[in-house]
């Protein structure tokens, strides 16, 4: 439970992507004594190697936040989330049928298998994956996400709307915040450009 | 369970500081790991513990979300969802309905970001594979290939 905290926290400096790489490569270099090592030391290799696996996915919550668009966020973290999982349901079908084919000398009546090697080829495989789909993939580090910064929801509703919208969130005393401030500067600005360029 | 994880997510990160985004992320993803630890501590207590089986546990977890529901109830919508609805709002003065703006916010995001989200779907598949990958056979694979006890599993420090 350490990593996600711990990365999370670092994924602020280093970025999300670059952050998830790492725990991707450290998290494949662990594979071997985490399915190999047969003593009870294998608690070792299985506490760094869960908190790589934890650390590259405490990113996950705001990596996803800042990649959706504002105007339906948390169905694309949500929907992502979960049509994820539905694939990877079948993880543990595939192990196991990865497992058929390395057989061991089975105890009394139960079957055994090599479940180690197929941990170890299956991870390397998903390791290799999530590195690839990382690289190629965005980076919005500190997007903002206010609506003044949704090119959206301006495109939808208009700049107008968008402008008065936050003017009225003002004079209803609600905008007290940073960014609130933030965005009645932005505003004033865009009402100022479109004075000059009447008076153009 | 995926329409409780956005909102969650959302919810908990949308309002924050930007310099504090991160570590609250990680937070917020290790009360999952978090949830699982409880609800194997919670397995070991009320599961086969009683003549009813495995229901007590299903009992017991139907608690929770009722506290959730009227903690919820309490708090208010976050700021970035406020200016949303007003700017919603703000388009009805131009004859829009506030549904006819939803709407065209989703044909519009979808219509821009379908990449996007075929990315994050797969994205997503990878992370999953790789915490069910790692997880799922690691307990069998201790006692069937490596012949540890119950015990020994039980103890096994995982989700580090």
């Amino acid at each position: 439970m350490l990593g996600g905290t711990v990365m999370g926290f670092y994924s602020q400096v280093f970025g999300r992507r670059f952050s998830i790489i790492v725990m991707c490569i450290i998290g494949g270099a662990l594979l071997y004594p985490y399915t190999f090592v047969t003593s009870e030391a294998v608690m070792a290799a299985a506490f760094f190697e869960q908190f790589c696996v934890q650390g590259a996915w405490g990113v996950i919550p705001i990596h996803l936040m800042e990649l959706s668009p504002g105007a339906f966020r948390t169905f694309v973290v949500g929907t992502s989330y979960q049509l994820g999982n539905l694939v990877s349901s079948a993880s543990s079908t595939i192990e196991s049928t990865i497992g058929e084919r390395f057989p061991l000398p089975p105890k009394g009546t139960t079957k055994r298998y090599s479940y180690g090697k197929v941990i170890c080829i299956f991870m390397g495989c998903v390791f290799a994956y999530v590195i690839l789909l990382t690289l190629i993939g965005p980076e919005h580090l500190r997007r903002k996400f206010d609506v003044a910064h949704d090119a959206d929801v301006r495109e939808v509703a208009g700049e107008d709307a968008v402008a008065e919208a936050i003017r009225r969130r003002e004079r209803m005393g609600m905008g007290l915040s940073d960014e609130d401030l933030e965005d009645a500067a932005e505003a004033r600005r865009e009402r100022e450009k479109a004075r000059t360029t009447q008076h153009l | 369970m995926g329409g409780l994880y956005g909102n969650a997510a959302a919810t908990a990160l949308e309002d924050l500081p930007e310099e504090t985004r991160g570590l609250m992320s990680g937070i917020l993803q290790q009360g999952y790991a978090f949830g699982y630890l409880l609800a194997t501590a919670f397995a070991r207590g009320l599961v086969n513990t009683t003549s009813h089986g495995w229901r007590p546990l299903f009992w017991f977890g139907a608690g929770p979300p009722v506290l959730i529901i009227l903690w919820r109830l309490m708090l208010p919508e976050t700021n970035i969802y406020q200016q949303h609805a007003s700017v919603r709002r703000t388009t009805q003065i131009g004859g829009q309905s506030v549904s006819k703006t939803f709407l065209l916010e989703g044909k519009v995001a979808l219509r821009r970001h379908w990449l996007l989200l075929t990315y994050l779907v797969l994205l997503m598949a990878g992370f999953n594979f790789m915490s069910h990958g790692s997880q799922d056979l690691y307990p069998t694979m201790l006692t069937n290939q490596f012949n540890f006890t119950a015990n020994q599993v039980t103890v096994h420090p995982g989700r580090g």
